[in-house]
C-alpha cells in the first residue's frame, strides 16, 4: 500500500476539485487528507491519497491528473509520502499568532520569516489581506517554550517599526476563547505542546 | 485555529477598543490572623498577604505579555476585618488597617478591600468599632477600601446602622477635607453585598468563599460602544433588539478573556479560580465610557426620558452574554454608572441633564447604585442616611445589589467642580432635593422588616 502527496496549481474555475478527485478515485486511490485555497484567482490544493495493491507510481498518477486538464492548464506535483518529523520535534512549544499591519512594501514577509527562522520559530500558517496600500499579515506560529516571549515581541516590533509597521504577538488561546463556544477550561486543557514526544 | 476574521476581530478589540482585564483580585481569608494582641495580628496579616500575594503582580504581568491583554489593576480582598476586631479597643482598627496598607504596598497592589462589616440584621461590638474607625482609617491609609452591608432581601434594612453611617460618611469627608473628601470614595455602603465581587472599593472575601481565591473583573465599555457604532453604521434601521443582540455577543467575547486570565492566574498561583465579573466599568478616558454606550444607542442627552430603559437593555444583554460565556460568572456583572469615573456621565451632570433622581431610577436596573456621587459638604447626615435607605429599598425589594459611594465635599456647594484625578476622575457637586425633609422618618431608627419577597422557601 502506497501513500502519495499531490499538489495542483491551476487558474480557478468550476469543477477543478471534481477533476482532481475523479482522477484519483478512478485509479483506485482513497483521499485521506486535503487542504485547498484560492489566492488571487489561483486554485491550489494539497492532498494525500492511499492506493492499495495497484501498480500506481508518481509519474502515472501525475499523468492521470494532468489528463483531466487542458494542455498547460495545471501544474501538478506528485511525491511518495514519507511521514515527516514535526518541525520542532522534541521541543516543547506553544502556539502564538503574529499580526502585522501597516503600509505594504516589498520584503516584509522575508524580513519577518528570516527573523522567525533565526529563533527556530516555525510558521504553521500565514495569510495576507490588502486594503488599498495597507496590508495585514496574520501568521500562526509555533514558538519553542524556552524562548522569552517578551524578548521576541520587542525584537519583532523594533524590526518592523523602522517601516512604521505595527506588530503584535499573542498566545493563540486568546483567540480561541474569544471565538469558540466550548468551555474555557477545556480549551486550556488542550494545550498542545507541539513537537513533544 | 480561528478564522482570519475572528483573529482580526480580537486584535481590534485589544488594540483599538480598550479591551482589558480591569482587575485580578486575590481573595485571602485573614481569620487565621485573629489574636488578642492587635500588633501580633497585624504582623500575621502582613506575613500572610506577603506569602499569598507576593507573586500576584509578577504573574499578572507575565500573562499580559503572553496574551497581549492588559491587566490594569491587581488587588486583594480580605475576609471582613470586623471579625478580627471583636474584643478589641478602637485603636486596634487603626493598627490592622495600617498593616493592610503596608502589606498592599509591599506586594505592589494598588488597593486592598475587606475593611468590611456585615450588619444587615444587627451589629456586633467589633463591627461598630470598624464603622466608627472609618474616618481615621480612610484618612491615614492610601490603599485600604471599606464596605458595609446594611441590608439584604432576607434580613431587611438595619436603619440604626444607616443612621450611624450617615454621620460617619460626613466625618470621613471632613477628615479628608484637604483632598475634597476623597476618603469617602473608598467606602461603599451595600444592600445585598456580593461575596465574590472583585471590583473596588467594595471587594471583600465573603464567608462562603475559599481560603484563597482568584476573582477577575473584566470591563470593555469601549468594545461595546464600538460594536454598537458598527451595527448602527452598517444597519441604519436596526432595532433595539438588534442592539441587544450585538451587546450580548460582545459581552460573550469580553467575559471569555476574563475567564482565561483568571484560570491561568489561579493555576500559576496554586489557588482556586472563583468568578469572572463582567461589569461595564468605565474609566475617565475618552472611549472607555458607559455613558458613550447610551449615546451610541441614541440617548444624545444622558438623563433624557428613555435613559433608564437604555441602562436596563445594556445591563440585561451584558448578563446574558456573560452567562453563556462562562459558568463561573459572579460578582456584580452588569453596567456600572460611577458618575465621576465616566466622562460622559460627569458631563451630563455638569450640563444638568442627569439628576440624582434620574440616577436613582437608573440604579433600579443597573448592577450597582449611586456610585461616585459628589454632594454638598453641608448635606445633613439624615439626608445621607435617607439616600442610603432609598437605595437599600430598591435593592432589597428587587432582590439585587445596590450600593452607594457618596462624597460630601467639605466647603463645596451644588454646581462646583471637583477633581480627584486618575481613575477616580472628576465631576460636579450634585444638588440634593429637600435635604431636611425626611429627618423625622430617618430618626425613627430600628429596622425595616424584610420584604415579602424574602419568604421564598
Amino acid at each position: 500500500m502506497n501513500r502519495y502527496v499531490i499538489s495542483v496549481l491551476v487558474a480557478d474555475r468550476t469543477g477543478v476539485l471534481r477533476d482532481i478527485t475523479t482522477a484519483v478515485a478512478d485509479t483506485g486511490g482513497n483521499i485521506d487528507g486535503i487542504s485547498q485555497t484560492v489566492v488571487a484567482g489561483y486554485f491550489t490544493v494539497i492532498l494525500t491519497a492511499t492506493f492499495g495493491a495497484s501498480r500506481m507510481t508518481c509519474d502515472l498518477l501525475r499523468d492521470e491528473i494532468v489528463a483531466r486538464f487542458k494542455p498547460e492548464e495545471a501544474s501538478v506535483v506528485v511525491r511518495l509520502h514519507e511521514p515527516p518529523r514535526p518541525a520542532l520535534h522534541g521541543i516543547v512549544s506553544d502556539a502564538y499568532v503574529v499580526t502585522i499591519h501597516g503600509t505594504d512594501r516589498p520584503g516584509i514577509l522575508k524580513q519577518v520569516t528570516t527573523y522567525l527562522a533565526s529563533r527556530n520559530i516555525n510558521v504553521e500558517d500565514w495569510y495576507v489581506e490588502f486594503t488599498g496600500n495597507q496590508v495585514t499579515h496574520v501568521g500562526e506560529i509555533t514558538v519553542p517554550s524556552h524562548l522569552d516571549i517578551r524578548q521576541i515581541q520587542v525584537e519583532l516590533s523594533s524590526l518592523l517599526a523602522r517601516d512604521s509597521l505595527k506588530c503584535f504577538l499573542q498566545h493563540a488561546d486568546i483567540f480561541r476563547v474569544t471565538n469558540e463556544v466550548g468551555p474555557v477550561r477545556n480549551i486550556l486543557a488542550e494545550h498542545r505542546h507541539v513537537g513533544q514526544d | 485555529m480561528s478564522a482570519k476574521t475572528d483573529i482580526l476581530h480580537t486584535v481590534r478589540m485589544l488594540q483599538e477598543e480598550n479591551l482589558d482585564v480591569r482587575t485580578v483580585t486575590m481573595g485571602i481569608n485573614l481569620l487565621a490572623c485573629s489574636n488578642r494582641d492587635a500588633t501580633v495580628a497585624a504582623r500575621d496579616i502582613k506575613e500572610l498577604i506577603r506569602i499569598r500575594a507576593g507573586n500576584l503582580v509578577r504573574i499578572c504581568d507575565d500573562l499580559t505579555t503572553r496574551f497581549g491583554l492588559p491587566i490594569v489593576n491587581k488587588r486583594i480582598a480580605v475576609s471582613p476585618v470586623s471579625q478580627l476586631l471583636e474584643g478589641h479597643k478602637p485603636d486596634a482598627a487603626i493598627i490592622l488597617a495600617e498593616a493592610m496598607d503596608k502589606a498592599a504596598e509591599e506586594v505592589r497592589v494598588d488597593l486592598i478591600g475587606g475593611f468590611t462589616a456585615l450588619v444587615q440584621k444587627g451589629m456586633t461590638p467589633g463591627e461598630r468599632t470598624l464603622i466608627e474607625s472609618l474616618p481615621e482609617v480612610l484618612s491615614r491609609t492610601e490603599r485600604v477600601c471599606a464596605s458595609v452591608n446594611i441590608a439584604s432581601t432576607r434580613a431587611g434594612i438595619n436603619v440604626d446602622a444607616v443612621i450611624l453611617l450617615g454621620r460617619v460618611i460626613r466625618r470621613i469627608a471632613e477628615a479628608t477635607a484637604r483632598r475634597d473628601g476623597f476618603g469617602a470614595a473608598k467606602l461603599v455602603v451595600f444592600a445585598n453585598i456580593p461575596e465574590d465581587n472583585p471590583f473596588m472599593a467594595g471587594a471583600f472575601l465573603g464567608p462562603g468563599e475559599p481560603e484563597c481565591v482568584i476573582n477577575v473583573g473584566v470591563s470593555g465599555p469601549g468594545v461595546v460602544k464600538r460594536a454598537i457604532d458598527r451595527l448602527v453604521a452598517a444597519t441604519p434601521g436596526c432595532t433595539l433588539h438588534d442592539i441587544a443582540e450585538e451587546i450580548k455577543h460582545t459581552a460573550f467575547r469580553v467575559t471569555r478573556t476574563g475567564e482565561l486570565i483568571g484560570r491561568e492566574a489561579a493555576g500559576r498561583l496554586g489557588v482556586p479560580f472563583g468568578v469572572v465579573d463582567l461589569s461595564l466599568a468605565p474609566t475617565p478616558r475618552i472611549g472607555d465610557s458607559v455613558g458613550e454606550i447610551y449615546q451610541a444607542m441614541g440617548i444624545r442627552q444622558i438623563g433624557a426620558p428613555g435613559t433608564t430603559a437604555a441602562v436596563a437593555l445594556v445591563n440585561d444583554a451584558v448578563k446574558k452574554g456573560g452567562a453563556f460565556a462562562s459558568s463561573s460568572v459572579g460578582g456584580l456583572s452588569g453596567a456600572f454608572i460611577p458618575v465621576m469615573e465616566d466622562h460622559a456621565l460627569a458631563k451630563a451632570v455638569a450640563d444638568g441633564t442627569l439628576t440624582i433622581e434620574k440616577l436613582e431610577a437608573m440604579t433600579a436596573v443597573c448592577s450597582v447604585g449611586l456610585d461616585m456621587i459628589l454632594i454638598p459638604g453641608d448635606t445633613p447626615h439624615e439626608a445621607i442616611s435617607g439616600m442610603i435607605l432609598d437605595e437599600a429599598a430598591i435593592g432589597v425589594v428587587n432582590r439585587k445589589t445596590t450600593a452607594l459611594r457618596l462624597i460630601p465635599v467639605p466647603g463645596k456647594k451644588a454646581g462646583e467642580p471637583v477633581s480627584f484625578g486618575g481613575l477616580f476622575g472628576s465631576g460636579t457637586v450634585m444638588k440634593i432635593g429637600c435635604p431636611s425633609g425626611s429627618r423625622e422618618f430617618v430618626a425613627h431608627g430600628g429596622h425595616i422588616p424584610a420584604p415579602i419577597q424574602s419568604l421564598n422557601n
